[in-house]
């Protein structure tokens, strides 16, 4: 069959052609798929609202050689609130950044499916930054890439002591013994420890019950961000935006 | 094997470079100039040559213009209290097409696109936070692409700006007049919605 029906979400669109966009879309059977939407850029066409980012549809495409087409496309949800609420958005660009960077095109993946599905519902209702680090977190646990974090990973022993660290390159937490021996790791508390743990764990739509303190949510940040970087051998270009609107809101 | 002679490839080589001219239309144009008294000819190449050296960024409001300040940054008539903020060039020009606005432009050459890699720094923001240094502006009409980077050049616009005691509105998004509401997307209508007014 040519013809093929999916669910998906828009995590990427770019223009190209004169009135065309090209689309990635993650689905929920199919993975990642690339697709074209012709036309979709014309006043008259039915396709130009939903082939916005972040929508979530049912999409018709026909197959091609290297890029499908989306013949069909109807929207369940457009996730409005990500493009009205500058932090929101900015987060979820991250999110689908993300995802557009680790998913593999072809390979189904139906738990990162819905993971997404949830973190971006998430993301219009509940604390931007909390989510996109259960998102992230999350995504490493899916792709296999689960940090450790229950003893130290490098001896073994418990992690005692209000002052610990976790390194990215070993891939997990580090007594306060071992912390020395391993110059590029962040010092974290345990407190921060543990909020991974619960991120990874805590069932998603109770997550809002969760607090962060700043200490916490700026370690809990430069943890994953290190993390992430080890494991995607390309830059999150979205970052530095996040970046730039944090030192905006440290100025106002 | 050479199927032209060597200027007419060029000529068709250069013309093919052009946004959606494929070969065939590059061949047709080609003829079509070749065909065509030398006056003609003459008269394209110059424009072209003239254009590319004397248009150029407008200091005040990024537009392009041949004088600096452009003609509308210079127009007395103008109200001067309101600037209308635009991603392109070409955007003034469906703007002054309705006859309906009579402010100032600023052209962001852009819209933020943090995907891209296209932060606040790589638009023309700061030239226009300078424009407004002077207390006479009283409102920013943001008039960029109803897109993600649009809707984000927006809402970082309005972040910066609000503080400084400007008033930052965004153009309307709804149905086109003349068209079927039965035909129109969900997102749109449900934007027309939002937006209905009382007659």
């Amino acid at each position: 069959m040519k013809e093929y029906k999916a669910e998906g979400i828009i995590i990427r669109v770019r223009d190209y052609n004169e009135a065309d966009r090209i689309v990635t879309l993650l689905t929920s059977e199919h993975g990642k798929i690339q697709a074209i939407a012709k036309g979709c850029r014309k006043q008259k066409s039915r396709k130009r609202g939903i082939i916005q980012q972040f929508t979530y549809g049912d999409f018709i495409l026909y197959r091609g050689r290297s890029l499908d087409t989306i013949t069909q496309c109807e929207s369940r949800e457009s996730f409005a609130v990500l493009r009205e609420d500058l932090d929101r958005m900015a987060y979820g660009v991250y999110i689908t950044e993300l995802l557009d960077g680790f998913a593999i095109q072809g390979e189904s993946h139906g738990e990162l499916f819905y993971l997404t599905l949830v973190s971006l519902h998430l993301l219009s209702l509940a604390d931007p930054i909390l989510v996109t680090r259960a998102f992230e977190i999350r995504l490493m646990n899916l792709l296999g890439y689960r940090p450790h974090l229950e003893t130290c990973v490098n001896c073994g022993g418990d992690l005692i002591g209000s002052r610990i660290a976790f390194s990215s390159r070993l891939g997990g937490s580090l007594c306060h013994l071992c912390a020395p021996g391993e110059p590029e790791s962040s010092v974290c508390s345990r407190g921060t420890i543990n909020m991974l743990k619960q991120l990874s764990s805590w069932d998603l739509k109770r997550l809002q019950v969760l607090k962060m303190s700043p200490d916490i949510r700026r370690e809990t940040g430069e943890i994953m961000k290190n993390y992430i970087a080890q494991r995607l051998d390309k830059k999150i270009k979205s970052a530095d935006f996040l970046q730039s609107l944090e030192s905006m809101q440290n100025i106002g | 094997m050479l199927y032209y002679a060597e200027p007419v490839a060029r000529l068709i080589g250069e013309l093919s470079k052009l946004p959606g001219i494929g070969p065939k239309t590059a061949q047709r144009l080609a003829f079509y100039i070749l065909n065509n008294d030398s006056g003609e000819a003459l008269e394209l190449a110059r424009s072209i040559v003239d254009a590319k050296e004397k248009i150029r960024y407008c200091s005040v409001c990024s537009n392009l213009t041949d004088i600096d300040p452009c003609h509308t940054c210079r127009d007395e008539s103008r109200n001067k209290a309101v600037i209308c903020v635009v991603e392109e060039p070409r955007d003034i020009v469906a703007i002054e097409r309705t006859k309906d606005y009579k402010g100032l432009y600023h052209v962001l050459q852009g819209a933020i696109s943090p995907m891209e890699g296209i932060g606040p720094e790589q638009i023309r923001i700061k030239e226009l936070l300078s424009r407004l240094h002077d207390n006479l502006v009283k409102e920013i009409i943001v008039a960029t692409n109803p897109n993600i980077e649009g809707e984000a050049t927006a809402m970082y616009l309005a972040r910066l700006i609000k503080p400084l005691g400007v008033k930052v509105t965004r153009i309307a998004h709804g149905l086109p007049v003349g068209g079927d509401l039965e035909y129109a997307d969900e997102v749109t209508l449900s934007k027309a919605f939002e937006g209905r007014r009382e007659l």
